[in-house]
């Protein structure tokens, strides 16, 4: 019997009833693999943190280390310690990366790495008297960093690769935009920087989703939590305060925030719907202080206001139990 | 085939073959249909970006590239220089005026130092130096913006990515709806305009 036909040999047992799914489960042992296979992961889930909180405290240890030498250091020594650990940070993690018994030891150092090498670009272009507040300079400094890290992800194929191109790639983003601009007062900074995170969120929600089964999927939640902050985030902050309040905001962000609850029930989310609630009660409570605590009187609208977080909470525990949990 | 099925018969292959679970046998339900949508949705995730750099880059130069503001008509009276906190110029009825405050009893000496009047030519983007009785004789309109919609506003201070945005007093920007041209003002000290010595006084409206 070869496995096609054992499939649908399985396959039409269960269909005849003579083989019910559990005894399938029990016969290949797949409950102890699931449970097993749970341990596993939250082991490796355990020492993937410890690693990174590891990478982090080597990354505090070496800025201590250098800021009490930095005085010392030449130019040579400078860029060698900073830019020339996070390379060779970098190289570490590329060699640990196909050594799958040393777990997230790889992504470890490219996060070591990622903290390093930026601030060894802005030491390079310092010690060779380019002022890098220049946005030419962030520019480079960030295009150089989006290559090196989508480049590496092509070949090595980590997700943690692909999480540090996100990250300067944003910065790429905002500094074009900022960059683009320039120094005319032609737009408002509060309102372009809303608009910019507005976007970036929009666009991180898409790549989320984007994601979900592939081998990517990991990024997914991190994309929706940063997407969904920063969308409703930009979009509340671009309603403004009473008396410069943007109408136009203030009468669309409830559309944009039911848009979010909704997406949730059809993604399966609780990132939407966590952020979309919280966004609603944002909204309700801003609105009332703003429209209602004169006519109302603040302590009044307290009680309402109570009240309203309470209906939003109960909806969002309903639509969690009826639609996203299921 | 039932998603349930799948997975089981997955379970049974893996064992069998010992493979490693692939991806579409995680998500059963996936389809072809999915698969469209989640490439879609990665395309505009990527163009949106894309799409603003771009959308900002034509606001910003449009209005040079197509000429949609017409070119500022009005020159303005500025002056540089520190100020006496008894002496006060300001525009009254079109015309300069100098109103002298008496030095209240007591107060310790202030030392006048000369304030310098400039009038800058929008259309060259240059300053000259003129005397105060050349200032006098003007026809001003002290409003913030000029007759033609300009206005002389700071300019903005980049930031690091989302961080530290702010006005940036060192430099100043003739602005009229998404159109900005960075002024070359004069300073009486030697450096350049900086906030504490630039006054704008008026427009001169009889410089069109």
């Amino acid at each position: 019997m070869n496995k096609q036909e054992l499939l649908q040999e399985l396959s039409t047992l269960v269909d005849s009833g003579e083989l019910t799914e559990r005894e399938v489960m029990q016969a290949i042992g797949t409950g102890q693999q699931s449970s097993a296979a749970a341990d596993s992961n939250l082991t490796s889930r355990l020492s993937a943190v410890l690693y990174f909180i590891g990478g982090a405290v080597v990354f505090m240890g070496l800025v201590f280390l250098i800021a009490q030498e930095w005085r010392h250091f030449g130019t040579a020594m400078k860029i060698f310690v900073t830019l020339g650990s996070g390379i060779a940070a970098f190289v570490v993690g590329v060699l640990f990366s196909h050594q799958e018994k040393l777990g997230a030891a790889g992504p470890a150092f490219f996060l070591i790495s990622a903290m390093l090498i930026p601030v060894g670009l802005l030491v390079t272009y310092d010690e060779s008297g380019i002022n890098v507040d220049q946005l030419t300079i962030q520019i480079q400094i960030a295009s150089i960093l989006f290559a090196v890290y989508l480049g590496a992800y092509t070949v090595i194929r980590k997700n943690v690769l692909l999480t540090f191109a996100f990250i300067f790639g944003s910065w790429l983003f905002f500094a074009i935009t900022d960059h683009l601009v320039g120094g005319a007062p032609v737009f408002d900074n509060w309102a372009f920087i809303n608009y910019r995170i507005l976007f970036a969120g929009l666009a991180y929600m898409l790549l989320g989703y984007s994601f979900v089964g592939s081998e990517r999927e990991v990024l997914t939640g991190w994309l929706y939590t940063f997407g969904v902050f920063g969308f409703l985030g930009a979009a509340f902050a671009l309603g403004e305060w009473k008396p410069h309040q943007s109408v136009f905001w203030e009468a669309i962000y409830p559309g944009l925030v039911f848009a979010i609850i909704f997406m949730s029930t059809h993604l399966k989310s609780r990132i939407f719907l966590i952020f979309g609630s919280l966004a609603l009660g944002a909204y309700l409570t801003k609105i009332t202080a703003e429209y209602f605590s004169d006519s109302l009187g603040w302590a009044f609208s307290l009680v309402v206001v109570g009240f309203l977080l309470m209906g939003v909470a109960y909806l969002a525990v309903r639509v969690n139990r009826r639609y996203v949990s299921q | 085939m039932n998603p349930v099925y799948y997975v089981l018969a997955h379970s049974i292959e893996c064992r069998l073959n010992l493979v490693s679970m692939p991806v579409r046998l995680r998500y059963p339900a996936m389809t072809m249909q999915d698969d469209k949508k989640r490439n879609i949705s990665l395309i505009i995730g990527l163009s949106i970006p894309v799409a603003m750099i771009i959308f900002i880059a034509i606001a910003i130069n449009g209005p040079r590239w197509f000429n949609t503001v017409e070119p500022a008509k009005f020159d303005f009276l500025y002056t540089t220089g520190q100020y006496s906190p008894f002496t006060v110029y300001r525009v009254s009825d079109g015309k300069l005026t100098i109103k002298k405050e008496p030095v209240p009893e007591g107060a310790n000496p202030v030392t006048e130092h000369p304030l310098h009047f400039f009038v800058h030519d929008v259309s060259e983007n240059t300053s000259r130096e003129i005397q105060l009785e050349e200032a006098l004789a003007l026809a001003l309109d002290s409003s913030i913006r000029s007759p033609d919609g300009f206005a002389v506003e700071t300019g903005r201070r980049s930031g690091w990515f989302i961080f530290g945005y702010r006005r940036d007093y060192s430099s100043r920007y003739l602005v009229k709806e998404s159109f900005g041209e960075k002024l070359a003002l004069e300073s009486s000290n030697g450096s350049y305009n900086y906030y504490w010595n630039f006054q704008f006084l008026g427009w001169v409206t009889d410089s069109e």
